[in-house]
């Protein structure tokens, strides 16, 4: 039976107290004036997001700049900084391993977390969950975390589908984060192999007495060929007979041979042979993974979650080619698309999906733990991590996310943010401040802090006011910062990437 | 036994809820009285408050409206077919003689016996595809096979009709992303939930929105979703009375469907111009251990069933001007499979509730099941194509005469399941 969504948002409609605003600022902003054109300009066009080629390729590699991040690229240089998030096992990243060291389950094989029991199932995907937004927080491989979110999504197992609660942690570990970076081959035979996958697409009941189609099918449509890829009814009952007797037995792989269909059978052209075993299912593997159409469609996707929305075919071509030529090597893949001149003139493209969104907020105001508040967000704003019911995972494109829901959602979220009203989160706003001479000045800091490459322009006149009295006690200022803090994030530029 | 009253919708919504009441305790003072349809009818629009229903999975329809008279349905599901009505616990709560339904569906029984639901089946999409994902789309943009146009069927409807409401709520979506099917008007609202639309109380939740209109006055691709953002929230803020109580002892179940429900309810009787709402119930990809009588599909099929009745119920005193229609994107195969569960099939059940319907009598050209009718891989055939149903909703409920924009390039065949 499967987790039901108010399972996970339990407890969580609470959590967001109104955002309540001082009365201090209520009668002064009452009588406001036209906003600057200016102002207009900068907060509200696609356009304008920086040009800066830094602040750029962060918020496309990693889950959002930090004022500290930005100066580091700045300082290392942008290829030598691409250089180093392409080897994430060459990053030092022991500070947030001590964080994770927490989470006991993480670590477990199948077999020690089936033997937890139901009853620490939820524990068991709240410390998956937590991880997974520790890492995107505060690692320091944010390459590596973005593209374990896209291949989460790519190969999406939801995580409250039967045993995919005890599965997925080692679905994790072992099937998505070595591969990455590495064959697309690999990738995919490990996760035709995860017994996460095996239960999420229901092939660990493949047998040959009635074969099972729910992996064959998405296995083509959204793993490798795509929905158009070419492949016939004919070729969804072959693949699930070849993949019959691919089971799960004590939380490992294992197949089962008295429940393979042993028949020939032809796959997409090519016969495979009567008596074969797990061989016919590998072979599959092998034509897919190869296949023209799976090196096109893989590659959409990485040039949609990198480059736009509807990527450039030249750019696609390239990658595909790539793709292709290297046999399916993902670093080199990846690497091609971040270093194309489709990627570096693509700035401001993307629209934030809530996880990044959440993130990239949290990161900015240096907000470190814990991790279960923002959780909760992002199942508020119905990104809940490893929680697409549905085999496609989450959509990555603007007008899926771009609706009323999820605007009022994320002003929500940015306003109680920054005003320390989120469960859980305090948030210092000081360090992002520090030095300022002037209220004035201290919002013009907040600015260029949360919007590199703003530092220069002009406050709308709404943020203007709020610290344009002549006089404010210490305790106002601090208010008003976490007020326009919020508004900053909460501004059109903000949800771009 | 409903027969003995008379036809008339009025009538059947009594007897209905009588019944229902009675059904649901004894707590409510008004059993008996008959509803107060006619003093708010007056205050409504023409038109009805359409409300459609996806089931996004693929429901296996043949276990909901099931063909209890067919042998074929048993040979074909050993361990999943539910048994002939009256042959013990679990058995099909009869329609027809041929038809019944599943027995978790007891409400939607009592909408049925009271004339205002009408099950279709062997209804869907002409197109052979398999895939979830195209499934619902080809629906939901009403253009089975057919992936130009970007609008979905409900989003054209709207924006021909545009003109006379400029509610903000005219139409909603349930949940953070926006139904395909409302795709194309300027402006149908996603809503997670009524209490997620609030900046703040009174002056802070002001202040806060002038400033994010500063904000969002540019020409940028947010500009129009966040004007109508500042809309739903003021209308929510100013025209919603809080803590909503479901009327006339509607009862919905407290799951996110039925949440969902009983918001859009409270958003309908709050008068603010709703003509269209969706919501989602998922869950239905039943390819392995989808249970019975019991288990999986009969806890979502009590979900689904519990929340529509208690929506009628709640909206009772409007009945006249509510249609209802449940679909998925297609049914599932014939035979089961070795894991108690069954594959992606093609035709499905749909179902269409309200006062304007003609219910009480399951609208279907039978394919039947056996090896040589069936469809592709051994699939129900479609024999009703589901814009049949919808369009006959949109012409007769919902004054739209635009057909052929609102279903481009098809001619619907009139099934008279909804009143003329």
């Amino acid at each position: 039976m499967a987790l039901s969504r108010r399972t996970f948002l339990k407890g969580s409609a609470a959590l967001l107290a109104a955002v309540g605003l001082p009365a201090w600022a209520v009668a002064e902003l009452h009588a406001h004036g036209k906003p600057t054109v200016l102002a207009q300009q900068l907060f509200s066009r696609i356009g304008l997001v920086p040009s800066d080629p830094v602040v750029h390729v962060l918020n496309r590699t990693s889950f959002g700049p930090t004022t500290a991040e930005v100066a580091r690229v700045r300082q290392m240089g942008m290829d030598a900084y691409l250089e180093e998030q392409l080897h994430p096992e060459a990053i030092d990243d022991s500070a947030v391993d001590r964080q994770l060291a927490q989470f006991t389950t993480i670590s477990m094989s199948s077999a020690d977390l089936l033997a937890q029991g139901q009853e620490q199932a939820q524990q068991i995907v709240s410390e998956l969950r937590q991880a997974t937004m520790l890492r995107a927080l505060a690692s320091r491989r944010q390459l590596q975390e973005v593209l374990v979110d896209f291949w989460s999504n790519h190969f999406n197992v939801f995580i409250g589908k039967d045993q995919c609660r005890f599965l997925k942690p080692v679905d994790d570990r072992e099937t998505i984060r070595p591969h990455i970076l590495g064959s697309f081959r690999d990738l995919l035979g490990a996760s035709a192999k995860s017994p996460a996958m095996l239960t999420f697409l229901d092939n660990r009941q493949n047998r040959k007495q009635a074969p099972n189609e729910n992996y064959a099918r998405e296995l083509m449509e959204l793993h490798t060929l795509s929905v158009d890829g070419g492949y016939t009814e004919a070729d969804v009952e072959a693949v699930a007979r070849c993949f019959t007797g691919w089971t799960v037995k004590d939380g490992t792989f294992y197949f089962a041979p008295n429940q393979h269909d042993r028949t020939a059978k032809t796959v997409l052209g090519t016969t495979i042979p009567a008596g074969g075993g797990i061989e016919d299912g590998e072979r599959v593997l092998d034509l897919l993974a190869q296949h023209p159409h799976a090196a096109q469609f893989i590659t959409t996707k990485l040039c949609r979650r990198f480059v736009a929305d509807q990527p450039p075919q030249s750019l696609v071509d390239h990658v595909a080619e790539v793709f292709q030529s290297t046999g399916g090597d993902l670093r080199q893949v990846t690497a091609a698309i971040l270093h194309s001149p489709e990627f570096t003139a693509s700035s401001g493209q993307k629209f934030r999906r809530p996880f990044e969104y959440i993130v990239a907020a949290a990161r900015a105001l240096g907000v470190q733990t814990p991790a279960e508040p923002l959780l909760q967000q992002c199942a508020l704003l119905d990104q809940a991590i490893f929680g697409a019911q549905s085999p496609p995972g989450y959509p990555d494109v603007a007008p899926a996310w771009m609706n009323t829901a999820g605007l009022v959602g994320r002003w929500r979220y940015a306003l109680a943010l920054a005003g320390g009203k989120l469960k859980d989160t305090p948030v210092d706003l000081g360090p992002l401040v520090q030095g300022a001479t002037s209220p004035q000045d201290r919002a013009q800091r907040l600015v260029a802090a949360l919007l590199p490459g703003y530092s220069e322009t002009p406050l709308p006149t709404q943020l203007a006011k709020l610290f344009a009295a002549p006089k404010l006690s210490p305790q106002q200022l601090k208010q008003r910062t976490a007020v326009a803090a919020g508004l900053l994030m909460a501004a059109p530029i903000f949800q771009w990437r | 036994m409903i027969d003995t009253e008379t036809t008339t919708s009025g009538l059947d919504r009594r007897a209905f809820l009588g019944r229902s009441l009675g059904l649901n305790g004894g707590a409510l003072l008004d059993t008996g009285t008959p509803p107060q349809a006619t003093s708010t009818m007056a205050q409504s629009t023409s038109k009805d408050l359409l409300l459609y229903v996806f089931m996004r999975g693929a429901a296996d329809g043949l276990n909901i409206v099931v063909p209890h008279a067919e042998a074929d349905y048993y040979t074909a599901r050993s361990t999943l077919a539910l048994a002939q009505p009256g042959k013990g616990n679990g058995s099909v709560l009869d329609l027809d003689g041929f038809f019944g339904f599943h027995p978790a569906l007891v409400p939607f029984k009592r909408l049925y016996d009271a004339k205002l639901l009408a099950p279709v089946q062997a209804c869907g999409s002409p197109d052979p595809t398999h895939s979830h994902f195209d499934g619902m789309d080809y629906m939901e943009r009403g253009m089975p096979g057919d992936k130009r146009l970007a609008t979905g069927w409900l989003g054209r409807h709207l924006q021909l009709t545009a003109g006379s409401n400029d509610s903000p709520l005219r139409a909603v979506g349930m949940g953070g992303l926006l139904q395909t099917s409302l795709r194309g008007t300027n402006n149908a609202v996603a809503m997670s939930s009524i209490a997620a639309f609030h900046l703040g109380k009174g002056s802070d939740g002001q202040v806060l929105q002038a400033a994010l209109r500063e904000l969002y006055g540019g020409d940028g691709m947010l500009n129009g979703v966040a004007q109508q953002t500042f809309s739903v929230l003021e209308t929510i803020d100013q025209r919603l009375k809080p803590d909503y109580q479901p009327a006339h002892g509607a009862n919905y179940p407290k799951s996110p469907f039925g949440r969902s429900l009983q918001e859009l309810a409270q958003l309908a009787k709050s008068d603010q111009g709703m003509e269209v709402a969706c919501a989602d119930i998922g869950g239905w990809d039943t390819h392995a251990a989808q249970g019975g009588a019991e288990g999986h599909m009969a806890t979502l099929l009590a979900d689904l069933s519990q929340g529509l009745e208690a929506f009628v119920t709640d909206l009772q005193d409007r009945a006249d001007h509510v249609t209802i229609a449940v679909m998925s994107e297609f049914g599932r195969r014939v035979k089961e499979n070795a894991s108690r569960g069954t594959d992606h099939g093609h035709g499905n059940c749909a179902f269409v509730i309200g006062g304007g319907v003609q219910g009480g009598k399951v609208y279907s050209q039978w394919p039947g099941l056996h090896a040589e009718q069936l469809y592709g891989p051994g699939d129900l055939q479609v024999t009703t194509d589901f814009r049949d149903v919808l369009a006959e909703i949109v012409g007769r409920r919902l004054g739209n005469t635009h057909l052929d924009q609102v279903f481009p390039a098809y001619t619907p065949r009139a099934l008279n399941l909804i009143r003329s």
